[in-house]
């Protein structure tokens, strides 16, 4: 079992709030974290830490390709609540950028069709449907091809069929020696492996 | 990946229903007012028509800065590319590259209109075209300079103003003297020279403040 990211001792605040402190945690393949809290207690930042664009006050957080520590964009991709998808442009353009962006030499096809969109590829992602806007997002998880994927709230929008497809991505993506980050306010659901949790309290942050 | 960025700007801008031409139209409109608001004496139009073309310019480049990070940082694509590739250095070059060709180009190729308004001589065109283009990268660094500053902190566009003005003076001030010289002196005047140094500093110090700016905004 390879580690991908530890959290060493991280402490958190937001003004002068503290969001949480000694926070220690190690992610390996095959792991998933499901981060549960209601809102406003931290989970995105959480998230935002995890994926290198923030940084916490004390603490490190290292992130770890074959045992190596490397930069945090070499394992992490990230879904957020904001879908980030150009409305004047097709679905298919628009994941052909990221593609582009994320060096993923394969053919788009087969991913249109793994997300349920493969009919709807040449339509503007401004007419997608929040619940389809979502599924595109999930696509790039899927052409990243990094190991860790750290996804806010995915199942928000989704129907129960698109529920059922992030589960399925997740448990294939975690059965291949990926691994997962979940924030989200539902309870944790099984995904092929028993999501390990972490539970974020207004009053008494623990791990 | 910059060429990744730079091909979706350009491919936006297509789709973007018309926007660049905003600018334009605003320095059609600008310079158009200017004529009336001076009035018929063609001698002193043809005196003060650098100085009128470089405003216009100015102050058209001016409106469309609020506009390079907004809407990529509004719907999450800023933050998206730094995760993959966390050099923002990239994605401003990138930015820099695609503003120049989707803003200030269109504007830059309506300047030979401005020489009918006011009467220009083919000379006179040519030194404000050399000019402006010498001046562009500077513009347009600034410009993203601002626009990084602000957009990650919420910032108001007032605020992009206020920010460029002071940076963009000597540059307006070289740009203009580079106009009024070039019929005597060409192109290797002091004038055009400085003008040339401006954008060379403008581009390795507002660049890098700018990526430093939107990797800091996020933290």
């Amino acid at each position: 079992m390879s580690a991908y990211l530890t959290f060493n001792n991280i402490s958190v605040s937001r003004g002068h709030t503290l969001l949480f402190e000694g926070l220690s945690l190690t992610l390996s393949s095959g792991d998933v974290l499901w981060i549960q809290g209601t809102n406003g207690v931290g989970k995105t930042t959480l998230l935002y830490l995890s994926t290198g664009l923030a940084r916490p006050d004390t603490g490190a957080l290292t992130w770890y390709k074959d045992n190596m520590p490397v930069e945090a964009s070499e394992v992490v991709s990230f879904q957020g609540h904001q879908d980030a998808l150009k409305p004047q442009l097709t679905a298919f353009e628009d994941l052909s950028f990221w593609a582009d962006l994320c060096e993923y030499s394969g053919d788009l096809e087969p991913v249109f069709h793994q997300i349920g969109l493969q009919s709807r590829k040449d339509v503007l992602t401004g007419k997608l449907s929040a619940g389809q806007k979502r599924r595109l997002s999930l696509a790039r998880l899927l052409i990243s091809q990094k190991p860790v994927w750290i996804m806010d709230e995915p199942s928000a929008v989704m129907d129960t069929a698109g529920r059922d497809l992030i589960d399925h991505l997740i448990h294939e993506h975690v059965s291949h020696g990926g691994c997962a980050i979940i924030a989200s306010h539902s309870p944790a659901r099984k995904l092929g492996v028993s999501p390990r949790l972490l539970t974020l309290n207004a009053e008494s942050p623990s791990p | 990946m910059q060429i990744d960025i730079i091909k979706r700007d350009l491919l936006l801008a297509t789709r973007s229903k018309g926007d660049w031409v905003m600018g334009v139209i605003f320095f059609a409109v600008f310079l158009a007012l200017a004529v009336i608001a001076l009035g018929n004496d063609s001698a002193l139009l043809r005196q003060i028509a650098p100085a009128i073309v470089w405003l216009a310019f100015l102050m058209s480049a001016l409106l469309s800065f609020g506009q390079i990070f907004t809407q990529d940082y509004e719907d999450g694509t800023l933050a998206q590319i730094l995760i993959f590739q966390q050099s923002p250095l990239k994605i401003v070059s990138a930015k820099f590259i695609a503003y120049i060709i989707t803003a200030l180009m269109p504007l830059w190729f309506a300047i030979p209109l401005a020489g009918l308004m006011f009467n220009l001589t083919i000379d006179v065109i040519a030194g404000l075209m050399l000019s402006v283009l010498i001046g562009l990268p500077a513009i347009a660094a600034y410009g993203i300079f601002a626009s990084a500053l602000t957009v990650v902190k919420g910032a108001s566009g007032v605020l992009i103003v206020l920010i460029c003005a002071p940076f963009l003076m000597p540059v307006l001030i070289f740009g203009i003297s580079a106009v009024d010289i070039y019929t005597v002196e060409g192109l290797w005047s002091a004038p055009y020279k400085a003008l040339f140094g401006l954008s060379l500093i403008a581009c390795a110090t507002a660049l890098p403040a700018a990526s430093a700016s939107i990797k800091t905004g996020f933290e």
